[in-house]
């Protein structure tokens, strides 16, 4: 319609107007023409570039890696920042350079980093574990518990179950270190709940339950490494020294005997330190010697008699050494039993002397006689061992012992009740006469502590 | 004759008889040309502006190495080797190369028709990067601005587009150039219309959109569509976290004017000096910047986007990124004051990012449970500095949440910029750039003057009705009478369909000596009606219509027919005199 109005265009007109139609599609063919060159140009360029940045990466990563293997944190610092600049983003890149960070000693700029890393991926166990490991060496005991246990709880690339295992041992060795042994404890249950049938692991745990006082359950992880046969050499001597530690700790002494004698009967207990030898050969000492005292229902009657007799002895004179005011009232029976004992004994080879002397003090002379003044005689406690001692028959024979059960069982529980009082009368300051039990003393107390699990099979 | 040639006829024709003739034989041409030229520039500016990155970082790598650390040698003698060889080539090829880009471009739009030469844009895209590339403390953004600017001006020339249509190439190719450099098309758009347009014209955005998203489509071929930095996750953890940021508005509001007066004292300062210093003051500018990083602090060579990158990543300590930030702001100032081609762009987003990086963590450090991420901290600042120094408020919030692609840090934002802006703009008065055209002897408009320039409403020389009013169906007698009583000049005459009519006492004389005393009004007054007009229009909108009518009646919107005053010739001379 406009056109209509519009006056018509002159043949010249029309003519410049078809020429400026073609010059206008000539200049934008030419236009793309160059923006296709241009962009063909600039890619081929940009290949190369980005070529040469990967390729620079690469090669600063090498460097960062390899100075953080020479210990040299400050110059893999470094390379790994420069290696991040020519390729940004690289997860593990990233967590190599913090560590580094963290192990060049700038915790502040390692804290900071891993913290900025954290906030993208909150999940990661791997940040957690390192956030965690800052937090220790800055002191920080609650944020330490709280990234350990995201770092366990964290994801993981790869092997996830054995990565968490090993945080969560990291985290009970920094319980055991603060003392905190409950939740260590706690901690390595889970663990060995999860564990593998693992001889390593197992032992792993095993030393680490026995270092968090749980000797129970370190014994049974010590069983279960040696369950899984003589895989490895050391392993299963490690695991026998552990089980017969354990097992005498605990009061095991028949299979603390066992197992100490299969670690001493082992080919690698040569290539054992000469500490750790000692005192194995001390524990298995200690154990056959339990052994020979302890009057085992399964000995043949009169055995068990004379036992019993040569324990009851042994609890008399730790009577008497600890309280020596009491000891005319006893010397009666003492004597007399002393006296069979000694007649009809004749296979019992004690180590200990049964009236061991108290180191640091000497039973008679000015220092008892000083402190008898005080000596507890009146305790009620006291009174009523006292009593019991008082009431027993003057003269008490094998024969009589072998004829009656009942009398048997009495007389062990005084002899036991005799030790296990003395000892945590000392232990609670009493001022008696005597110290700590030792000789054939000590392994009475450590039958009369828990008769009943010396013969004990697993 | 080169491709982009007309032909002979129409180029031997004088311009503006062209621009007629033009407008006769194709009259659409331009409108069509102006968007597929658009796509065009927006797609070269980004080639370009990638090859211009590459080259930057080639540069870098050759002359610097691949890794600099303090303690190179070479770290004192390229920045200053550099300097020398671009102060030559900006004394003898290159004279335009000098400065941003920005107020070049600025100047392009508003002096020479849009016209950049070749040989500038060449010059800016050399010796940009060789001092960027050596070291020295400059950002490649405001380059890729002039240099997109370049690429239109060149395009448009050469397509022989009018006068008109030539000034608005330059923004177009500024919004493409500087898209593609910072990857994020908003910003730029946003930053084109804020500071170099001045304000909103539908006319030019559409093309400016165009060749923004033209090549940051480019730029994302080749970079990849990631943002410039990798943002870290962002987010407000806690209402009373936005007394941080306001703490971070307020130092970055400061470090914006330190930075300002630093600049503004040291650049004229420098170009008093001997002319023969201008070959020295590039050169030495490099080596006080190569001493800094041969010193300990390589972060500030350069763009720094390395070191922005790992100041969001919570990579430094507070005391290493506020030390980085002092540092970049003093070599920033030198490089810049020497005449060293290239950009303010990157070492404002270097300071930000270290000032709020170094607040976020000594916050964090303060009250570790209710604080964000450090990397929340440093981004918010490059927007604070960028609001506080550029002084595009509006740019720098969009900016932040462009790169971060996240609203929710939105509030922080806000609130850290406008504090930072206002810091900035109570104690320096004058925009930076502004104060560079002043020192340059330019007088370019104030982007910011213009933004905030109150316009006046007709409400403004609004008076009230003050002349007789009649009806259409009254006759010329009973007007003449009316006006004659009141004593007035013009009569207002209301006729059918709520429109309106003046008449001047004389014409009213005139129209009853000539059709009679008894005729009505509407028989006399022919069909031509008065403009409706309303209080809140603007009052310049009024002006041509005086030239025909000598007083208009102003309407009210909600009673149609009611009269809210009057408005004269007189009044609107009298209300722009008053301003």
């Amino acid at each position: 319609m406009k056109s209509t109005l519009e006056p018509r265009l002159t043949p010249e007109e029309r003519l410049q107007r078809r020429r400026l139609l073609a010059a206008d599609t000539a200049s934008l063919l030419a236009l793309l023409v160059f923006t296709v060159a241009l962009f063909a140009g600039t890619a081929l360029l940009f290949r190369g570039f980005t070529y040469r940045r990967a390729d620079l990466a690469d090669r600063w990563r090498q460097r960062g890696d390899a100075a953080l293997q020479a210990g040299h944190p400050d110059k893999a610092v470094d390379a790994l920042r420069t290696a991040l600049e020519y390729s940004p983003g690289q997860r593990a890149v990233e967590v190599e350079l913090a560590t580094a960070l963290a192990a060049s000693g700038r915790t502040a700029e390692a804290t900071a980093y891993f913290n900025a890393l954290w906030e993208t991926e909150p999940g990661s166990g791997e940040i957690n574990l390192a956030l965690a490991r800052l937090a220790v060496r800055q002191g920080n005991e609650p944020a330490a518990r709280e990234d350990y246990h995201a770092a366990i709880y964290g994801t993981w690339e790869g092997d996830g179950t054995v990565r968490r295992r090993e945080v969560r041992l990291e985290l009970v060795q920094y319980l055991l270190s603060r003392g905190d042994f409950e939740p260590a404890r706690n901690e390595l249950l889970i663990a060995a709940g999860n564990a593998p049938s693992d001889q390593l692991v197992r032992l792993r745990i095993a030393s680490l339950f026995e270092a968090a006082h749980d000797d129970r359950n370190a014994l049974h992880q010590y069983r279960e490494v040696l369950a899984q046969g003589t895989g490895h050499r050391s392993a299963n001597l490690a695991a026998l020294e552990g089980a017969g530690r354990t097992a005498f700790a605990l009061g095991l002494y028949q299979q603390a005997r066992d197992y100490l004698e299969r670690a001493q009967n082992h080919p690698e207990m040569e290539r054992e330190p000469p500490a750790i030898r000692a005192a194995a050969g001390s524990e298995l000492r200690d154990a056959v010697h339990i052994l020979l005292l302890y009057p085992s229902p399964a000995l043949p009657a009169r055995v068990r008699a004379e036992r019993i007799l040569h324990a009851r002895s042994i609890a008399a004179a730790r009577l008497a050494t600890c309280l020596p005011q009491a000891s005319s009232a006893l010397a009666s029976s003492t004597q007399t039993s002393s006296t069979q004992t000694s007649s009809t004994q004749t296979s019992a080879p004690i180590s200990a002397s049964p009236d061991a002397t108290v180191p640091g003090r000497t039973v008679q002379g000015s220092s008892t006689s000083e402190s008898s003044n005080v000596l507890p005689t009146s305790a009620p406690a006291f009174e009523a061992l006292l009593a019991r001692w008082a009431q027993e028959p003057a003269e008490l024979s094998v024969r009589q012992l072998e004829r009656s059960g009942q009398v048997q069982q009495a007389e062990l529980r005084l002899a036991y009740d005799t030790v296990l009082s003395m000892s945590a009368s000392v232990a609670s300051g009493m001022p008696l006469a005597c110290g700590p039990a030792t000789g054939n003393a000590a392994l009475l107390l450590r039958i009369a502590e828990r008769p009943d699990a010396v013969e004990q099979q697993p | 004759m080169t491709p982009l040639a007309e032909p002979s006829s129409l180029e031997q024709t004088p311009a503006l008889a062209r621009e007629s003739l033009l407008r006769r034989i194709a009259p659409h041409r331009e409108e069509r040309l102006f968007l597929v030229l658009s796509i065009f520039i927006g797609i070269i500016s980004g080639l370009l502006v990638v090859l211009f990155r590459m080259a930057i970082e080639w540069i870098s790598i050759l002359t610097l190495g691949s890794a600099p650390h303090p303690g190179q040698p070479r770290l004192l003698i390229i920045p200053a080797v550099a300097g020398l060889m671009v102060a030559a080539l900006v004394r003898w090829i290159f004279p335009h190369a000098r400065g941003s880009g920005i107020n070049q471009t600025k100047a392009a739009l508003y002096i020479y028709d849009g016209y950049i030469s070749l040989k500038t844009t060449t010059g800016k895209f050399l010796t940009s990067a060789i001092a960027i590339g050596a070291g020295h403390s400059l950002g490649p953004e405001d380059p890729s601005l002039q240099i997109g600017a370049g690429v239109a001006s060149f395009v448009s020339r050469h397509l022989k587009l009018s006068r008109q249509r030539l000034r608005l190439f330059a923004p177009i190719g500024a919004a493409a150039g500087l898209a593609a450099a910072f990857n994020a098309p908003i910003s730029a758009i946003l930053f084109v219309i804020e500071e170099v347009i001045g304000r909103w014209s539908a006319g030019v955005l559409g093309s400016i959109v165009l060749s923004a998203i033209s090549s940051v489509v480019v730029a994302r071929w080749f970079w990849g569509s990631e943002p410039m930095f990798r943002i870290p996750q962002v987010n407000l953890r806690d209402p009373r976290e936005l007394i941080a940021y306001a703490v971070l508005g307020a130092v970055g509001g400061v470090a914006s004017l330190v930075f300002s007066k630093a600049l503004g004292y040291l650049r004229p300062l420098l170009r008093r000096q001997p002319r023969w210093t201008e070959f020295l003051q590039p050169a030495v500018a490099g080596l006080l910047v190569g001493l800094i990083g041969y010193l300990g602090f390589p972060q500030v060579m350069g763009p720094g986007y390395g070191a922005i990158d790992q100041a969001m990543h919570g990579q430094f300590a507070w005391k290493v990124l506020l030390a980085l930030g002092a540092l970049k702001i003093l070599a920033t100032t030198v490089s810049f004051s020497s005449g060293t081609p290239g950009g303010m762009f990157a070492p404002t987003l270097f300071v930000g990012a270290m000032l709020g990086g170094a607040v976020g963590s000594f916050e964090k450090v303060l009250f570790p449970h209710f604080t964000g991420a450090v990397g929340s901290y440093a981004l918010v600042g490059m927007g604070v500095l960028f609001a506080g120094f550029m002084r595009a408020p509006i740019t720098s919030v969009f900016m932040v949440l462009e790169v971060s692609g996240n609203y929710s840090i939105i509030l922080p934002v806000i609130l850290a910029n406008a504090i930072a802006y206002l810091i900035s703009r109570i104690l320096q008065p004058v925009p930076v750039f502004e104060l560079f055209t002043h020192q340059d002897g330019l007088d370019l408009p104030s982007m910011e003057v213009q933004r905030e320039e109150s316009s006046l409403h007709v409400e403004d020389a609004l008076r009230p009705v003050d002349v007789p009013i009649l009806s259409g169906s009254a006759t010329l007698a009973t007007g003449l009478s009316t006006i004659e009583e009141a004593g007035a000049a013009f009569l207002l005459i209301s006729t059918i369909g709520q429109q309106w009519h003046v008449l001047s006492a004389a014409g009213l004389r005139d129209l009853s000596a000539n059709r009679g005393a008894e005729a009505t009004l509407d028989q006399t007054i022919g069909p031509e009606r008065t403009p409706t007009l309303f209080p809140d229009m603007a009052l310049d909108t009024v002006i041509p219509h005086l030239a025909h009518w000598p007083l208009l009646p102003v309407m009210n919107r909600a009673r149609r027919g009611s009269l809210e005053g009057v408005i004269t010739l007189d009044d609107v001379l009298r209300r722009y005199q008053s301003e």
